[in-house]
């Protein structure tokens, strides 16, 4: 007892010291968007590769599974294609390379959270590969994911639809309607879509997919399917939770865009708003 | 009479930096911090729990009157908790030695200026790097760096010349 206490006299200052140090560093890093992301990046730097040795590891075993996947969702690609070239006379064709707004590269997901208020995923590819920030984050089969807010040269840092402070404009697939998509910081697998205007003709079950406008998604990205639809206290608009169609809760393989047109659209959009 | 003079220059301290430093809007480049003297003017003897007591109030008072949220309290917290093997260090003094008091020239001589300015810069590498948490435009990173630093170290001298007499004495 008598050492216990000696050995608290002599190391209690550092002990406090540390606890306190701790305690300022997850103040300041929850502190604005901005140094959560940047300080994800730098412990990202050391703790990487321990991280993606152990997706490595895991993704191993769920080879088999996402091998079957995969190739399920390259053959409704190829049917989409044939489907496509059946309808689309031949003289378009060849200009599809000239009009690609999408760049698309794929990356793994080595680190994740979902039980935070702002969550982010860590990818294995950084801006050696290509990556840079404002890159939209989707599934391979096309589901909305989030999008890149910071990468170090191995590694990029995303901010998910599960993530407070992620707010972007979503529209509904049958009726074209635009409404805001954001997470309220509750379950994990529904969304709210809101300040949908109250002439929309939504109903439950019908697909939300992101907007073309928000620069980041391609318009075909797939958001979620209408949970619950309810009129807002103003009864200008509706407020409707959204099940999203992708499980954030087992992400592996993603696809990430660059929307190639975004800053020229960007810099005029700025030029003429303002 | 040390406490209400150390009272003093903690109020004066305060009210240059709260007031004056904290609104100064000359250049992006310059950003004096001038708190840290009070971690680096605690007498000799102070024991490292009093130290780091002083750092994490003064952290936390700078948090939030600058609303930086836990930037100045991870930054002073290290200084605080390594200022005793520092002060050791940088003037030569044994932790045996019965020297007490304010650190000042007329106690530790010439070797007072390699503590006080070493502390400054440690203090303001800190603070900036943690501001910055990035090394991307790195140029303007240690151009932000050396003007704040040098401007601090000019405002610090000043004000321990101010004290400095009724310090000591």
């Amino acid at each position: 007892m008598q050492k216990l206490l000696l050995f608290i006299r002599k190391t209690g200052v550092a002990i406090v010291f540390v606890i306190l140090e701790i305690v300022a560093i997850r103040c300041y890093a929850y502190s604005t968007p901005y140094t959560q992301a940047r300080l994800l990046v730098w412990s990202n730097r050391v703790v990487g590769y321990v991280h993606s040795t152990f997706a490595g590891v895991s993704n191993y075993f769920t080879l088999r599974k996402e091998n079957i996947r995969l190739t399920e969702h390259i053959a409704t690609l190829e049917n989409r294609i044939r489907t496509l070239e059946a309808s689309v006379p031949e003289e378009r064709v060849h200009v599809e390379g000239v009009l690609q707004r999408y760049e698309y590269l794929p990356a793994k997901v080595i680190s994740s959270t979902t039980n935070r208020r702002r969550n982010f995923i860590t990818l294995d590819k950084g801006f050696r590969d290509g990556v840079s920030a404002d890159m939209a984050v989707m599934t391979p089969e096309g589901y909305a994911i989030g999008v890149v807010v910071d990468c170090s040269e191995n590694f990029a840092v995303a901010k998910t639809l599960l993530n407070v402070d992620f707010r972007i404009g979503g529209v509904l697939a049958e009726d074209g309607s635009h409404g805001s998509v954001v997470w309220g910081g509750g379950d994990t697998q529904v969304i709210d879509f809101v300040e949908l205007s109250k002439y929309a003709k939504v109903k439950e079950g019908d697909l939300v997919r992101a907007a073309g406008f928000s620069h980041y998604f391609p318009s075909e990205a797939v958001i979620g399917n209408i949970e619950k639809v309810e009129l807002a206290d103003n009864g200008t608009s509706y407020n409707c939770k959204v099940r999203l169609t992708a499980d954030m809760g087992r992400l592996f393989n993603v696809v990430l865009v660059r929307n190639t047109g975004a800053g020229e659209a960007q810099s005029l959009e700025e030029k003429t708003y303002y | 009479m040390r406490a209400r003079v150390y009272t003093m220059l903690t109020l004066v301290v305060l009210f240059v930096q709260v007031f004056v430093l904290n609104n100064l809007s000359i250049s992006p480049l310059v950003a004096p911090m001038v708190y840290i003297i009070l971690i680096v003017m605690m007498p000799i003897e102070s024991s490292q729990w009093k130290v780091l007591g002083v750092g994490l109030l003064l952290g936390v008072a700078m948090d939030i009157t600058m609303g930086t949220a836990g930037l100045n309290t991870l930054v002073t917290l290290p200084i605080a908790f390594f200022r005793r093997p520092l002060l050791y260090a940088l003037t030569g003094l044994s932790p045996m030695s019965k020297e007490e008091g304010i650190p000042s020239v007329k106690r530790l001589g010439m070797r007072f200026h390699r503590y006080f300015v070493i502390m400054i810069v440690l203090h303001s590498l800190l603070f900036y790097f943690a501001e910055w948490l990035s090394f991307d435009n790195f140029g303007i990173l240690l151009l932000r760096i050396l003007c704040s630093t040098l401007c601090s170290l000019v405002l610090d001298y000043i004000i321990i010349m101010l004290f400095m007499k009724r310090l000591s004495a």
